[in-house]
């Protein structure tokens, strides 16, 4: 297990333990929170703050933000948004692209001895549109590895560094992408 | 009402995943007592379970009132188990039946109590799927919708595991992946042609893992790590750094560090399973389980302070 993911979960386990503030926080309604998912209206910053420090409010939040999530993910799969096949002949060592349903991902090799490989994934113009503002999307492949996560930016651009030992063309020969909100 | 309100009204905060898998936590901490008392001789397995169930029900109804003795409290604070959570109050209409809720533990009985097989956890895991299956029982009265839906997922469930096995580089380990409900998708299409009753779509489909898949250990925490990662992104809050912490929790106490490491397996040290580390260390259950406590109490306190800080420089 890396560092990082050991950290997360930690975090994870830790925040699970707040105790509940008292007074107890504001209940979210399931619209508030479709609206906040859906960049429809953003939340406040006391809202915010809720979602940090009350578990219940975040387990509540989360459990309304898979609903929405998997309805997203749903309609964009119907428009054939979001997947990219294993590559039984990826073997490359160098930089390369991976075509996807409505992005790519550019693969970028080490430039250095001990340097990280890069993924940077690019969404098309059809999947940037499909996405709320502001939502985080993740690059994971079908044996459940996350490549690269985060909040498009302005170029509909995000990425990450690769953090396996195997390289990203020998994950991809064994595995198909998929890319989802 | 919507569906995750209506969830949250009968549930509580998280809804019923969250309600039943606190409430199994719960049963672990209290199963070395049902264990003990079913390996006394000639002791009837309905009336050892009936009397856990009964310490089960007590236990919660002590949490909703905020009566829990230092004892007790001091074990719940060591499994992680949080008492302020408002899902307790709802857990006690699901525990009504209580010699129901026994029969499903007693049938587990002699599993309970065989000698340790391949692995400590064993019980624990008997135990658990027991309470899981009673409750998910006790909420088929609550909501006559769900025993369709469970009988369902029952069909879902024995396909699924079918394609897994059939792979042959092994199942997926990912069972949320597209490439998995898919093949599931298409193995019921053709093994239930004119059943209709049956998801089509990848959607359905996995909105029935999400609802009943129990997925052991690292994938759902992976999940709600990932989830928190979204959520800071989202908000604008930085995630609270845990690494400068467990930096000065070693400081502190290289005995807590270890203890924290081997309670929550983070492979941050080489010290084994929990019993490898106790006896390698020459520590009692009690002395183990204050270590992890107090690891604990200074992380969760350096991570308040962390978030509190990151709360107030937060954008609008």
């Amino acid at each position: 297990m890396t560092d990082r993911t050991t950290h997360r979960r930690l975090l994870a386990e830790l925040l699970e333990m707040q105790e509940e503030p008292v007074p107890a926080a504001p209940a979210f309604t399931e619209a508030r929170i479709r609206a906040a998912v859906t960049g429809a209206q953003p939340l406040s910053r006391e809202e915010k703050r809720t979602l940090w420090t009350s578990p219940d409010a975040r387990h509540h939040y989360l459990a309304v933000r898979r609903i929405v999530l998997a309805e997203l993910r749903e309609s964009m799969r119907g428009e054939g948004l979001g997947r990219a096949e294993t590559r039984r002949a990826a073997s490359g060592m160098g930089d390369g692209r991976i075509e996807g349903a409505g992005f790519a991902v550019v693969v970028l090799a080490p430039d250095g001895e001990g340097a990280p490989w890069s993924i940077l994934v690019e969404l098309g113009e059809r999947y940037a549109e499909r996405l709320p503002t502001g939502l985080t999307v993740t690059l994971r492949d079908d044996g459940g590895l996350v490549w690269a996560s985060g909040v498009p930016d302005e170029t509909r651009r995000f990425g990450g560094e690769w953090t396996q030992s195997e390289t990203p063309w020998a994950r991809h020969a064994a595995f198909g992408l998929s890319l989802d909100p | 009402m919507s569906y995750a309100d209506d969830e949250r009204h009968w549930y509580g905060p998280g809804g019923w995943k969250r309600l039943r898998s606190s409430v199994g936590s719960l049963g672990m901490v209290l199963a070395s007592d049902l264990v003990e008392d079913l390996r006394r001789p000639g002791r009837d397995p309905q009336a050892a379970a009936r009397a856990f169930v009964e310490r089960l029900v007590e236990t919660v109804g002590a949490i909703v009132d905020g009566a829990v003795g230092e004892n007790l409290a001091g074990a719940l604070a060591a499994a992680r188990i949080n008492r302020s959570s408002g899902c307790w109050r709802h857990a006690l209409s699901l525990l009504g039946d209580i010699d129901g809720i026994a029969g499903e533990i007693a049938r587990s009985a002699d599993k309970l109590v065989a000698p340790e097989a391949e692995s400590p956890h064993a019980p624990e895991a008997i135990l658990r799927t027991a309470i899981s299956s009673a409750l998910e029982r006790a909420r088929r009265d609550f909501e006559p919708g769900s025993a369709h839906r469970r009988k369902v997922w029952e069909t879902i469930a024995r396909v699924s595991r079918a394609v897994a096995e059939s792979r042959p580089d092994g199942p997926l380990a990912n069972p949320l992946s597209d490439a998995h409900l898919e093949a599931v998708g298409a193995r019921l299409a053709v093994d239930y042609p004119d059943n209709h009753n049956l998801p089509r779509t990848l959607g359905t489909l996995r909105a029935y893992f999400d609802e009943f898949l129990e997925i052991e250990g690292a994938f759902v925490e992976l999940r709600d790590a990932e989830e928190l990662e979204a959520l800071a992104h989202e908000t604008g809050i930085a995630v609270p750094e845990v690494r400068h912490c467990l930096e000065r929790l070693r400081t502190r106490s290289a005995a807590e560090y270890e203890a924290l490491s081997v309670k929550l397996e983070l492979d941050l040290v080489e010290a084994g399973t929990a019993e490898e580390y106790r006896r390698a260390r020459d520590l009692t259950r009690h002395a183990y389980e204050k270590l992890v406590r107090d690891a604990l109490d200074f992380m969760r306190a350096c991570v308040t302070a962390t978030l509190e800080f990151a709360l107030k420089g937060a954008r609008s």
